[in-house]
């Protein structure tokens, strides 16, 4: 390996490391990468090999594969432009790569390498992206460097201290972290934009019972939740769709005019929710609505709906005991006469919650929950199925039919859908809601709107765990991928304004921005007390000939030094010429020397000689 | 002389307003520089987080590029000395002693009159450099300023430093070969004639010196030959309006140059000018500095040349 050059090192280790940003981003197939990155292998060890691809031939890939890419774009429309300029961006990456290189085609390898990093920020959430950003940041100096000092030879390579780069590399992360904080931006994130689509997951306003495939046993995490102010309770419904409308073949929501969001003040919880991967219109919130920030949505019957996207974070104040008594029906169809009837008959007598408390465990007892898709008739209601048929069913049969059974004793009963959060990451303290917490359940009128749970409860504990690397990854959606301008202005108010609220992210920000700022002096400190370290030799033959009571500046060149010696001490000019040398070529040529035993050396011949002639002490004469 | 792109300590307004430091991309640069524009754009335009990141670390590594290279030429202490001696038309040394009392510098280009790679600068440690130039007129000429510029570190931009620095050099004439039957020139003429101190007259033998040459109005011509048992004599050369100037006084500083290699005193007058007679480098130098200025030939003024010395005249 030692024949191989830092250049080739360098340019294949960036070009790879291009590579690698793609494959983070989930852009390029890792089996691909490996491929790729056996390919950058082979042209590590063979750097300087002409291939017997000439320019003419490489001229002629490039126009058939840009032809085939340009092609593929108009062929399947714009979702596929992305990954045509993924796929052109390797292309010639590896064309650069494998063809002769010179130093100009270094800088493009470099540059192609910068590219791919740019293009894998564009598609990327994950937190292992960093990875490769920081790899492309260290690289891509080293071999601007190398390619810089390619001219001066090597005398200026030999030059760069040790602790150089890692200098370098600190400088330009500290940096970067600041200028990222303070650059204005319009809005962010790639969530709003969507370039990379994303399905919608989990969640979903309608319940479909018709459902022929499994319910999704997804684990991503669509929701973060931070209970800001109040007492977070171990589980709670995330509340989406309230269905009132009852028809044959379900719950569905009921239609309304849309009016402002409720902006009720008493509230005993607030909380934060970050809907980081789901993209649904709904606002999700749980117990009662007592106002939302910010507040570009509308209610439409029981429901309120974002105007526009759904932003990345939102705020919203709830109370837990709210007085919501808005009017439901209990109206039933016909064809589902037999289960309101049923429903009726489980019931019994009694009050309103009795009979549900009653109808629950019915359901419970004697149906089967199951996540697995049902072949239900389109001839006959899905939920008439579930109770006199079928047996088994989801969480949105369980919820229909006790819904049904309520309104069979005459109570009004809708279905809602949500999730059920009960999940809590101790590490970063915040609720997880996972795509498979999608869930229905029932609400009832009994003076005010009342939940149940019609689903067996041994099924979904509470979850209290530590993920530390899903807060970490929340961090970064959180402060990288979703930072805006909002968070900009309440970070200015909070320095200029400590009451502000925002202070305590606020104080998030500067503690990550403080802790890269350590980061960076200790490197300095590092860096500073290990070239004091290297210079200590000469600094004590220094003060070992000023206790002679020679003192030289020590800003003063060597050559001075020497000069000094010459005149006001001859007789020590040669062996501090020698250690000179010696101490010269040890510390900045390409020697290697023992400094310490030189110095020691000299130290010694100074403290035995008897000083400088003309700073002797004059012997007393009587 | 030395120099330091702000000499002293007052430094007036506009010194201080005006940046002291040269900046332009290179070729690699202005492809940087598009890259960023671009990558700004589609930020601005998509509202991408990550692609402000990206737009963060580029900005950041213009701003370290741009720390590590003030570091690189900050405290640069330089010297520029022209060799004492430069003729017109040939290569002349300009000698360049570089320090950086502060730390190590790498990668710099000294651009002074021609280009000067320095790949290395140990700390503390004085360089020397040269640099050959060839002025095309004689005369007084000036160095004016003096850049120093580094791509270093990634070669992405050329930050360069400017001292401000004026060094006059005069250039001498070209020496002009002379060729036998030039002269037109009497023998001890005036009151130096040491026509007395002539033993006798023979040919002139390759290898003889200089001081030994009799100079003859008559047909005997240059170093055709040479009078044995001069004494302690010296040679004065007078130089007569007319004629080609250049030529003579190329001719002349040829003749200087032998005289003060062959070690004799020598003088030169011109005009109403007379520079003595002597041996040293300094009177070398004034008297080739004294040809190097002349502008225009008249009659000669003095004829008060010290007695027993020769008298050339051209």
């Amino acid at each position: 390996m030692s024949s191989i050059s830092s250049t080739a090192l360098l340019t294949v280790g960036t070009s790879a490391a291009g590579i690698l940003c793609l494959s983070l981003s989930g852009l390029l197939p890792w089996t691909v990468s490996a491929l790729l990155m056996a390919v950058h292998a082979l042209v590590l060890i063979r750097f300087s090999a002409r291939l017997p691809l000439g320019a003419p031939l490489a001229m002629i890939a490039s126009v058939l594969v840009m032809s085939f890419e340009a092609f593929r774009i108009l062929e399947q429309g714009k979702d596929v432009m992305l990954f045509a300029l993924r796929d052109l961006i390797v292309f010639f990456a590896m064309l650069r790569l494998i063809l002769p290189k010179t130093s100009r085609e270094l800088y493009q390898i470099a540059g192609i390498a910068i590219t791919e990093c740019t293009l894998a920020t564009i598609a990327t959430e994950s937190l292992l992206f960093p990875v490769g950003l920081l790899l492309m940041a260290a690289l891509v100096p080293m071999l601007l460097s190398n390619l810089d000092e390619s001219g001066f030879g090597e005398k200026a390579r030999q030059q760069v201290e040790p602790m150089h780069w890692a200098k370098v590399w600190a400088g330009i992360v500290a940096i970067a972290c600041l200028l990222f904080i303070l650059i204005p931006r319009p809005w962010s994130t790639i969530l709003r934009q969507g370039i990379i689509s994303r399905p919608q997951t989990g969640f979903s306003e309608e319940v479909d019972l018709y459902r022929t495939e499994s319910v999704s046993t997804d684990r991503s995490v669509v929701i973060r939740i931070i209970w800001d102010q109040g007492k977070a309770p171990g589980r709670f419904y995330l509340s989406g769709a309230r269905l009132g409308k009852l028809r044959q073949d379900g719950f569905t929501t009921e239609p309304g005019p849309r009016t402002g969001p409720c902006t009720v003040q008493e509230s005993t919880d607030r909380l934060t929710i970050y809907p980081t991967g789901l993209v649904c219109r709904n606002v999700l919130y749980p117990f009662r609505l007592s106002r939302i920030s910010p507040l570009e949505c509308s209610v439409q019957g029981p429901n309120l709906y974002w105007d526009g996207e759904a932003p990345p974070v939102y705020e919203v104040w709830v109370h837990r005991l709210g007085n919501d008594d808005t009017p439901g029906s209990a109206q039933v169809p016909d064809e589902l006469g037999d289960v309101a009837e049923l429903g009726r008959r489980i019931a019994g007598q009694g009050t309103a919650r009795r009979k549900v408390r009653r109808l629950t465990q019915y359901l419970q007892s004697h149906y089967a929950y199951t996540l697995e898709g049902l072949a239900i008739p389109r001839e006959i209601s899905p939920i008439a199925w579930f109770v006199f048929r079928g047996g088994k069913g989801n969480c949105e049969h369980f919820a229909s039919a006790l819904a049904v059974m309520i309104r069979g004793c005459g109570i009004p009963s809708r279905v809602v859908t949500g999730f059920l959060v009960n999940e809590f990451n101790t590490s970063g303290g915040y609720y997880v809601v996972r795509a498979e917490n999608a869930h229905a359940w029932v609400e009832y009128l009994d003076g005010t709107w009342k939940t149940v749970e019609a689903v067996p409860q041994g099924r979904i504990p509470d979850l209290r765990r530590a993920h530390p690397f899903d807060a970490l990854r929340f961090q970064w959606i959180r402060w990288v991928i979703q930072y805006s301008l909002d968070d900009q202005v309440h970070l200015a108010a909070a320095i200029f304004s400590p009451s502000v609220r925002t202070e305590g992210r606020a104080k998030t920000v500067f503690a990550g921005f403080a802790c890269i700022a350590a980061l960076g002096t200790v490197m300095l400190l590092i860096s500073h007390l290990m070239k004091k370290r290297g210079a200590a030799p000469y600094r004590k033959v220094l003060g070992a000939i000023a206790k002679k009571g020679l003192r030289l500046d020590r800003s003063a060149p060597h050559e001075a030094h020497l000069a000094q010696v010459r005149e006001h001490w001859p007789s020590l000019e040669g062996a501090f010429k020698a250690f000179l040398d010696d101490y010269l070529a040890g510390r900045f040529g390409d020697r290697d020397m023992d400094l310490a035993t030189r110095t020691k050396r000299m130290i010694r011949t100074v403290r035995r000689s008897h000083g400088p002639p003309d700073r002797r002490p004059r012997k007393r004469s009587f | 002389m030395s120099s330091r792109p702000w000499p002293g300590k007052s430094r007036s307004l506009s010194e201080l307003l005006r940046p002291p430091r040269g900046f332009a991309p290179t070729k690699p640069g202005k492809v940087f520089f598009c890259f960023l524009a671009a990558v700004i754009f589609v930020a601005m335009l998509t509202g991408n987080n990550l692609l402000f990141l990206i737009i963060a670390f580029l900005l950041s590594f213009m701003v370290v590029s741009g720390i590590e290279s003030e570091m690189n030429i900050r405290h640069l202490d330089v010297n520029r000395t022209p060799s004492p001696e430069i003729y017109t038309g040939m290569p002349g040394e300009i000698f360049y002693t570089i320090r950086n009392p502060r730390q190590d510098s790498v990668r710099l280009v000294l651009y002074d009159e021609g280009r000067i790679d320095i790949p290395a600068l140990t700390r503390g440690v004085r360089e020397i450099f040269r640099h050959e130039r060839t002025f095309s007129r004689r005369g007084r000429h000036v160095l004016g300023n003096m850049t120093i510029f580094t791509t270093y570190p990634y070669g992405l931009f050329r930050k360069s430093i400017t001292f401000h620095m004026k060094t006059p050099v005069i250039v001498f004439p070209a020496p002009i070969a002379c060729s036998p039957g030039l002269f037109d020139g009497d023998s001890g003429e005036g009151m130096g004639s040491g026509s007395e101190s002539i033993s006798h007259v023979r040919a002139y033998v390759p290898g003889d010196a200089l001081t030994s040459i009799v100079w003859k109005k008559q047909h005997l011509g240059f170093v055709s030959r040479v009078v044995q048992g001069c004494g302690d004599c010296g040679s004065v050369l007078v130089l007569q309006p007319g004629g080609d100037l250049e030529r003579k006084l190329g001719q002349a500083v040829f003749l200087v140059l032998e005289w003060w290699k062959s070690g004799m005193s020598f003088g030169i007058s011109f005009n109403s000018h007379f520079s003595g007679l002597g041996a040293s480098v300094a009177h070398k130098t004034a008297i080739l500095s004294a040809l190097a200025l002349l502008d225009h030939l008249g009659e000669p003024e003095i004829r008060d040349f010290p007695k027993g010395c020769h008298v050339v005249h051209l």
